[in-house]
C-alpha cells in the first residue's frame, strides 16, 4: 500500500521528463495551464503512467484529471 | 495565378498524385497527366491516355513539357517482375522520353525503402529506379517519402479501422517517420522548378517529429484523433510473416500484407535522415500531425469508411 506522499513523489518522477519548463509541482499544478501540455504530451504521459503502474486510465477518467493532486488520487484508487 | 510552365505528371490518379495534381494546378502549372483510364475533365489538366510501358504515350505526355514529376510506382506486386516492370523499366522509359523531348528537369518520387534494398524486392526496385535517375545526366531531384497518411489513403486506413475498434496490431517494435499527403504534395510542387539547392539531390522529409514515431505511439495518436484510447499489440516477426502468407493464400495477388511487405515492415528504423531534409527556405512541414490525423479521421467518417 503506497501512501499519498509516496505516490506524489513517484508521479513527480514520471512528470519530470515532460516538465520542460521545470515548473514547481504541487497538488494544484494543472497539466494544461501550468505545465502547458498539449494533447499529444498528455497521451505520451498517460502511456508512461499506465506502463509504470500496469493500470488503464480511460478517456473518461482522463477528462476529469486536471491537476497533479487529482492524478495522485486517481492512480492511488486504481492501484488500491 | 501566373503560369509556371507545363509539367508532365505520372501517378495522378493515385493518392499522392491526386493531392499533388490539385496543388500543381493551384500553383499555376499546366499539367499533362498520364492515365490508364479516361478521367473527368479538370481545368488546367490535359489527360494523356497511356501507361509507363507504352513509350508512344510517354512521348505524347512529354510533348511541350518543361519538367517531369514521376510519382507513379508499384507498391504491391505478386512477384519481383511486377516491381521491376513498374519501378525500374517504367522509370527508364520515362527518362528516355524526357531526353527525347529535350526536358531537363526530372523530379522522382522514390521511397525510404530504397535505403534498404536488401530488405524487400520493393525496396530493391525503388533503389534501382533511383540509380537510373541519378545517372541520367538530367537535372534531377529524388524524394524519399516516409509513411504517407491523409484523406483518400487506403493503406494507413487499415490502422484507423483497427483503432476505431479500440486496438491496433502493429509490426514488431520499431519507429518510422510520417508525412501528411498535403505537405508531401507541397514539397513536390516546391521542388519542381529548377533550383540550385535541389539539383542532383536525394531528399528525405517528414512531419518534423524529432526522432520519428515509435509504432505504438503513432497508433495511439490515431486513437487520440478518433477520440478513444487503444490497446496496441506488436506482432512478433514470425506472426507477421505467417499473416502475410495467409493473406497471400486468401487474397492472392490482391494481398495487402505480402511476405515482401512483412519483411520491410519488420525493420526497426524507418526514420528519415534529418541531414537529408530539403532546404528549409524551400519547404517546411505545415500540418501538425495530430491535426492531420484528426482531419483524416473526419474524412474517413464523411465517406462512411469509418
Amino acid at each position: 500500500m503506497t501512501n499519498r506522499s509516496e505516490m506524489f513523489d513517484k508521479l513527480k518522477e514520471l512528470i519530470a521528463p515532460f516538465n520542460k519548463k521545470g515548473v514547481e509541482l504541487s497538488d494544484a499544478t494543472t497539466f494544461a495551464g501550468d505545465l502547458e501540455w498539449d494533447s499529444l504530451t498528455v497521451m505520451d504521459f498517460v502511456a508512461e503512467v499506465e506502463d509504470s503502474f500496469d493500470i488503464v486510465i480511460t478517456m473518461n477518467m482522463q477528462a476529469e484529471i486536471e491537476n497533479v493532486g487529482q492524478l495522485v488520487d486517481a492512480v492511488l484508487k486504481l492501484t488500491d | 495565378m501566373a503560369g509556371k510552365g507545363v509539367v508532365a505528371l505520372t501517378g495522378a490518379t493515385g493518392f499522392v498524385g491526386g493531392a499533388t495534381l490539385h496543388q500543381l494546378v493551384e500553383a499555376g502549372w499546366q499539367v499533362r497527366a498520364l492515365t490508364r483510364r479516361s478521367q473527368p475533365a479538370k481545368p488546367g489538366v490535359t489527360w494523356v491516355e497511356g501507361a509507363l510501358d507504352r513509350p508512344e504515350s510517354l512521348a505524347q505526355l512529354c510533348e511541350g513539357a518543361d519538367a517531369i514529376l514521376h510519382i507513379a510506382g508499384v507498391v504491391n506486386a505478386p512477384d519481383a517482375a511486377g516491381f521491376e516492370a513498374g519501378n525500374v523499366t517504367g522509370t527508364a522509359q520515362l527518362l528516355s522520353a524526357a531526353k527525347e523531348s529535350g526536358i531537363r528537369r526530372f523530379v522522382h518520387v522514390s521511397s525510404l525503402s530504397a535505403r534498404e534494398p536488401k530488405l524487400s524486392v520493393y525496396g530493391s526496385s525503388k533503389a534501382k529506379g533511383e540509380k537510373l535517375v541519378a545517372t541520367s545526366m538530367l537535372d534531377w531531384t529524388i524524394l524519399r517519402p516516409p509513411g504517407v497518411y491523409g484523406p483518400g489513403d487506403t493503406e494507413v486506413f487499415e490502422m484507423f479501422k483497427m483503432a476505431a475498434k479500440g486496438f491496433c496490431l502493429l509490426p514488431p517494435a520499431g519507429k518510422g517517420s510520417w508525412i501528411h499527403v498535403d505537405d508531401l504534395a507541397r514539397l513536390l510542387v516546391a521542388l519542381l522548378p529548377a533550383h540550385e539547392d535541389a539539383t542532383a539531390q536525394t531528399f528525405e522529409a517528414d512531419d518534423g517529429e524529432p526522432g520519428g514515431w515509435e509504432h505504438g505511439r503513432f497508433a495511439r495518436a490515431i486513437g487520440l484523433a478518433l477520440g478513444r484510447r487503444i490497446a496496441t499489440i506488436s506482432a512478433p516477426r514470425p506472426l507477421l510473416f505467417a499473416a502475410a502468407w495467409g493473406d497471400r493464400l486468401v487474397r492472392g495477388a490482391k494481398a495487402k500484407l505480402t511476405p515482401d511487405r512483412a519483411s520491410y515492415m519488420s525493420h526497426s528504423d524507418w526514420v528519415i535522415d534529418r541531414e537529408a531534409a530539403p532546404p528549409a527556405a524551400l519547404w517546411q512541414p505545415q500540418v501538425a500531425t495530430l491535426d492531420g490525423l484528426k482531419a483524416t479521421a473526419r474524412w474517413y467518417k464523411a465517406q462512411g469508411w469509418l
